[in-house]
């Protein structure tokens, strides 16, 4: 590599970090590095050729974790430059340094506009690249039309680019490349491969958006498949004698998605798929991953039992090979399987256990995952203990979160039985309650509330069983806010049901009353409890002391919630038969009868207009009375908003680079202003 | 889609680093550290693909330098592919300076 035109500044930096043998040292040099390109930066009129070779220095500083944003600015005015090397370099180092919300993207867009016009196609290839890196919302209708020109452009490294930024364009506005499909449809048809390769990413986002539009391109996608795995296209696109294999695994996602569901397209892939499988099994690792595609494939597209014993004997293959990739592999594909026949998994069961012991971390994940979708009534407890173990073990928060949502989902939908669930969940609330979401204790305690709703007996014998777990339950110095939350809705609602010995309600009061000093993560939880202990006191005409006193001092608490509640009590309390009223027992699920009209306060208000209030008059007649009783007031000055006096004309960046910047941000005020 | 490309070798020092999303610079420091750490703590006798925060990473290790990927998370995503890319990224460097080495890089 000639280095010739670079200096021997950079050659030593070079080396430096090359050498340098822990990452204290190499932060040391890069420190030293950015202190000296900034006095270069600073100096005025540096030759293209210079700013190069800082350009690249910079970029080499962010790259190990440096801040080096004082150089952005010169990476954009070197786009301006005419050198075709120096535009490049602009370009690659605007690539790296900025990003589509940045404020300097306003002054690249022109730059791009004219390059992407130009009549050289290098320009417009470094324009493309960085379209695809930075194009944001506002700039899409100044530049798409140009992209979409440029489809049909002579040179195929241009039609590659820019279907990879119309790629783009899709990801940041689905509707600006809808319009355009017939375009992008042709660039399928393009004579050179890699072209059309890149167009199939395009065709994928759209076939996943829009399935039905894009259903007869099914044949082509087909025939294109066909070609590739007859090895004809240029001997380059072999990888380890097999040909293409990412474009195969790309329309082999593709054909999935549009054949989901559809029996007659996915009649036109069946013949394919057996071909594609067949021939990808070479022993290579780029072999088993077209089978994995084909695998995922068969899965999705409307069953056809032979595939699916072809794929099925694949799948146990990977399974239970040696080669740990594989069996990661194996795992996620037995998981997809048994989504659309669960019988294939009976025979692997012995393999899945062994997994699940595995040290790999990834594998149990997988494992895990695998027995959530193989879950069924039979054995969810089995299941469910697994998931619940490793709850109580893992560490990572996103594992926890995972678990978490799956353990409910499993205990909704397969419970055998009302005390189960109620176990399962207060375990699951005890392990991790904070990332468990509301609507599941809101279910809870519906169904404690409701029962099974066949037979009222065994609805009350669970409602006892659940006040006693939870009484136990509260005995716990700590729990989380959800699960008392829980106990408290509970408890409140159905506290003379406890048959716990030594529990009378006034200990259950005062235990309640006791958990409202416990430091909570969520405020409205002392709200819970206080309401619980009103229902409580409400009902049974208690006369507690602790509990009275609780809520005297919450009365001047900061959460108005909680004031509001405490206030309700002590009006409350003064009519223990008004009390019963409101908080009657076990009529949560009663609607409350709201009489809109008020009636029952007509003989109040009648009382007193006789004594000689004012009627009540509307908001449109109380407008209509302010207007003519209105004194005009004087006109309000209207300063006016934008600011019309010329700013200092822009002086020549010759400074510090501290007033270079303050000058540019002046730039940009002005340039929007006027936008 | 692919997320990010990263050659971090076992001291911990990036080699390269291509990030296809905008991460701010002390995010991509932390995260370049956070997983070469995750990667150097696993065996050979493990399989190459970790989840790390919401992204599916794949690596490799060749000599003492770590290919890492990472790519979306539950998307059709094709680890095993990912994984051959890697080794053709690889191959396509070793032709390009013959016998390629991480002093190269």
């Amino acid at each position: 590599m000639s280095g010739g035109h670079l200096s021997k500044e950079f050659f030593e930096l070079v080396k430096s970090i090359g050498e340098s043998r822990s990452k204290q040292e190499e932060d040391k040099i890069i420190v030293g590095e950015i202190a000296i390109l900034k006095q270069h930066l600073s100096a005025p009129n540096i030759s293209a050729k210079k700013m190069k070779e800082y350009m690249i220095r910079a970029v080499y500083a962010e790259m190990l974790g440096h801040d080096a944003s004082f150089a952005y600015i010169h990476a954009v005015k070197l786009t301006h430059e005419k050198n075709l090397f120096a535009k490049r370099i602009g370009y690659l180092t605007c690539n790296l340094f900025l990003h589509k919300d940045h404020e300097l993207m306003l002054l690249l867009i022109n730059t791009m506009q004219r390059d992407l016009q130009s009549a050289n196609h290098i320009e417009v290839c470094s324009a493309l690249a960085s379209v695809c890196r930075l194009v944001n919302l506002e700039m899409i209708p100044a530049i798409s039309p140009l992209v979409f020109k440029l489809l049909s452009h002579p040179q195929e490294a241009v039609r590659k680019k820019a279907i990879v930024a119309v790629h783009k364009f899709f990801k940041i506005v689905p509707e600006a490349v809808l319009d355009q499909k017939d375009q992008i449809r042709k660039v399928l048809c393009d004579p050179d491969p890699s072209v059309m390769g890149a167009s199939l990413h395009v065709l994928c986002e759209i076939a996943k958006a829009h399935p039905a539009s894009s259903k007869d391109l099914v044949p082509s996608f087909v025939s294109i498949l066909k070609q590739i795995t007859e090895h004809r296209l240029p001997r380059d696109f072999d990888y380890h004698r097999m040909p293409a294999p990412w474009l195969q695994v790309k329309l082999l996602s593709i054909l999935s998605i549009l054949g989901t569901a559809d029996k007659a397209a996915s009649e036109h892939m069946y013949e394919i798929l057996q071909e594609c499988m067949r021939r990808a099994d070479s022993g290579v690792n780029v072999g088993y991953a077209i089978i994995y595609e084909c695998v995922k494939c068969i899965t999705r597209i409307f069953p056809d039992h032979g595939l699916l014993e072809l794929a099925a004997s694949n799948i146990s293959r990977f399974i239970s090979s040696e080669n740990h990739n594989l069996r990661y592999l194996g795992v996620t594909g037995l998981a997809q399987i048994v989504q659309v026949n669960p019988a294939y998994a009976a025979e692997h069961q012995m393999v899945v256990v062994d997994c699940l012991e595995d040290p790999d971390e990834t594998l149990k994940r997988k494992t895990l995952d695998l027995l959530f979708r193989m879950t069924n009534p039979q054995n969810v407890v089995v299941v469910v203990d697994k998931l619940t173990f490793h709850l109580r073990t893992s560490v990572d928060s996103h594992l926890r979160r995972d678990l978490v949502q799956k353990i409910t989902s499993l205990a909704e939908r397969f419970a055998p039985d009302n005390e189960w669930y109620v176990n399962t969940m207060n375990t699951v609330f005890e392990l991790s309650g904070e990332l468990v979401p509301a609507e599941t204790a809101y279910n809870l305690m519906r169904l404690v509330a409701e029962g099974a709703g066949e037979d009222e007996s065994a609805d009350t014998a669970f409602r006892v069983f659940a006040v006693n777990t939870y009484l136990k339950l509260l005995e716990k110095p700590t729990l989380s806010d959800i699960l008392v939350q829980v106990i408290a809705w509970v408890l409140g609602e159905y506290a003379r049901l406890a048959t716990i010995d030594g529990y009378t309600i006034e200990d259950i009061a005062d235990l309640l009353s006791e958990c409202i000093e416990r430091p909570f993560e969520d405020p409205s939880t002392r709200g819970y409890l206080v309401t619980a202990l009103l229902k409580l006191i409400g009902q049974h005409g208690l006369k507690s002391t602790t509990a009275e006193d609780i809520i005297r001092s919450y009365r001047s608490s900061r959460m108005t919630d909680l004031q509001q509640r405490c206030y309700e009590f002590e009006q409350l309390r003064q009519s223990p038969a008004l009390m019963r009223k409101v908080l009657p027992y076990d009529a949560s699920c009663e609607d409350i009868a709201v009489n809109k009209d008020l009636t029952f306060l007509e003989s109040f208000v009648r009382q007193k207009l006789d004594e000689g209030a004012k009627p009540y008059q509307n908001a449109s007649e109380r407008a209509a009375r302010a207007q003519t009783q209105n004194v005009p007031k004087a006109e309000v000055e209207t300063k006016p908003s934008l600011n019309f006096m010329p700013y200092i004309g822009p002086t020549k960046p010759q400074q510090l680079p501290a007033d270079n910047s303050i000058q540019m941000e002046d730039k940009s005020e002005v340039l929007r202003e006027h936008i | 889609m692919i997320k990010f490309i990263l050659m971090v070798n076992k001291q911990g020092q990036t080699r390269l680093a291509q990030y296809y999303e905008f991460l701010s610079v002390r995010e991509r420091v932390t995260l370049e550290g956070e997983l070469i750490r995750k990667c150097l703590s696993r065996s050979e006798s493990q399989c190459s693909f970790v989840e790390y925060r919401d992204y599916r990473v794949v690596y490799r290790r060749y000599a003492s330098l770590y290919f890492i990927v990472g790519i979306d998370n539950d998307e059709d995503c094709n680890e095993l592919a990912i994984l051959e890319f890697i080794h053709t990224l690889v191959e396509t460097l070793d032709k390009y300076f013959e016998n390629v080495c991480e002093l190269d890089i």
